[in-house]
């Protein structure tokens, strides 16, 4: 019996031994976080111990009325038009946008990840373009493509994790939505006239600009005054849901004087409403 | 979540509120933050028993000396660094000491972990002596309102075949001619349900892995069965032949 157990046991120690020099062997950059999780172990996730909710469903009640407050429903739209000088969606541009999206993206409500999608307009090229091209020939985005599933994570270091404000939410839209997203993104981004709209400091949301842009311009503004022997700060606000719930227009976020020391610039995440001023 | 409560009882050989039981519920308490680390911190955790300890939280109406409040404060810290949550109803009593000198105490203390927590119903002592000086403690557990989500589709087995054949006769509906928002809406949402069904029914679900760990073999698993064969024989027949 003990040398039956020891070889059973010799021969676990000695497969997770082989498995994981293979997995090793043939690790990609990609496979890096996979390999850290398997050396360190999962950090364990922490239930939101939230005042006033007791269940999973009060929960999830709280969090979505903080991260999601209601807003007032818009105006019902009764009769649709559409656009006289519209170009239709080409399969071109269907897989230009499916060829920037990865596979192993995590999809939506329907399950349906970019890897389907892709093989469907293989098979059939006109068929996603006919599904997408009535809504934005009329200017509509369904509320179904809106429709989320939301992923709740801790964010590490909290003292405390009985506030909605200890996590954040993932939103995992459908994958329908994002190509047609990616579509009209392309072609705002081709249209000439965006780029006088656009702050040349604008760094998110561009092809070609990143993060990383964002920090090397406010870097060259700070020695620039350095150099010319100017007291010089920096001020970032962070506005907590300012694109969501501000009713802006266009002019202020796009706008500013150059070189001078009140410039309003959007900085590299748009979207989250960071504004950093130089 | 695994619901099934993971219970950090006494001994059964041990006598309740014995020196050994008493022992083995604070040295539970105290390497629990230790001993829990990781990945089995999701789990539900129950962890009581006869502590003899006085701590203001489960008994508020009880004057303590400094040294039986150093000596509490100790073990409740190790709780609440878990986080074990005390769930005691504060000055309910679980001792009643036959002798008229002694006061009535709480000396059985319950805690769950934050995955269990959100699960407990109710601590109460409500049924009658059973002849010793302790009463009974009652913890009811409520079934979670958690529900399993549907098999996901198994996109990686797509019978692409079968779905190129089914698509060469699809056709999205006609869009209405002046739709409303109400009438584009509905066209999308019927259209687009169409093909992910479609899709969805030429790609089987996904089903538990025949082997659970990536670095199993026929050969381990052959060997496993050898293995339990001989371990349920020995059980059996505990001779030196086995």
């Amino acid at each position: 019996m003990k040398s039956s157990r020891r070889t059973y046991f010799k021969a676990i120690s000695s497969a997770k031994k082989a498995h994981w020099s293979d997995f090793l062997s043939s690790a990609t950059p990609r496979s890096l976080w996979t390999a850290k999780r398997f050396a360190f172990g999962r950090r364990p996730q922490r239930f939101p111990d939230l005042p006033g909710a007791s269940d999973p469903a009060e929960v999830a009640e709280t969090l979505l009325d903080h991260f999601f407050p209601a807003k007032p429903p818009p105006p019902p739209l009764l009769r649709l038009t559409r656009y006289e000088d519209y170009t239709p969606i080409t399969s071109e541009e269907i897989s230009r946008a499916l060829s920037k999206s990865s596979n192993t993206s995590a999809p939506g409500p329907d399950h349906i990840p970019y890897s389907v999608w892709k093989s469907v307009h293989r098979i059939k090229p006109t068929l996603l373009p006919s599904l997408l091209d009535p809504l934005l020939a009329h200017g509509f985005h369904p509320p179904s493509l809106k429709k989320a599933l939301g992923i709740v994570i801790d964010k590490p270091g909290k003292p405390s994790y009985d506030s909605p404000s200890s996590f954040r939410v993932i939103v995992l839209l459908r994958t329908l939505s994002k190509i047609l997203e990616r579509v009209v993104a392309s072609r705002i981004s081709a249209q000439p006239p965006i780029c006088s709209l656009i702050h040349p400091l604008q760094c998110g949301s561009l092809p070609g600009r990143s993060t990383a842009d964002a920090a090397l311009v406010l870097q060259h503004n700070v020695k620039t005054f350095h150099r010319l022997r100017y007291k010089t700060s920096t001020l970032f606000l962070d506005v907590k849901g300012a694109l969501i719930t501000w009713n802006l227009p266009p002019s202020f976020l796009f706008s500013g004087r150059r070189g001078s020391a009140h410039t309003w610039s959007s900085g590299s995440a748009l979207s989250s409403g960071i504004v950093p001023a130089t | 979540m695994f619901f099934l409560p993971k219970v950090f009882l006494a001994p059964p050989t041990a006598p309740s509120g014995s020196p050994r039981c008493t022992f083995f519920a604070q040295t539970v308490l105290l390497t629990a933050p230790y001993c829990l680390s990781g990945f089995f911190l999701v789990f539900p955790h129950l962890v009581l028993g006869d502590f003899n300890l006085h701590h203001p939280l489960a008994d508020p109406g009880r004057s303590l000396s400094e040294r039986e409040f150093i000596i509490c404060t100790r073990y409740f810290d190790a709780a609440f660094d878990v986080p074990y949550h005390l769930l005691n109803t504060p000055g309910v009593y679980t001792r009643f000491p036959f002798d008229t000198i002694s006061r009535p105490s709480v000396l059985h203390l319950a805690f769950a972990n934050t995955a269990l927590s959100p699960l407990v119903s109710s601590w109460d002592t409500p049924l009658p002596s059973t002849g010793s000086d302790h009463v009974p403690c009652v913890i009811t557990l409520k079934a979670p309102a958690i529900m399993l989500p549907p098999p996901t589709p198994h996109w990686a087995l797509l019978d692409l075949d079968a779905v190129g054949k089914a698509l060469d006769t699809f056709t999205t509906l006609p869009c209405p001619a002046r739709p409303t928002s109400n009438s584009l809406s509905r066209w999308f949402d019927i259209s687009s349900t169409r093909l992910t069904s479609l899709l969805t029914f030429h790609a089987p679900s996904k089903r538990p892995c025949p082997r659970s760990k990536p670095w199993g073999s026929p050969c381990l698993s052959s060997l496993r069965r050898e293995y339990h064969k001989f371990a349920s024989m020995t059980r059996l027949d505990p001779s030196p032949v086995n």
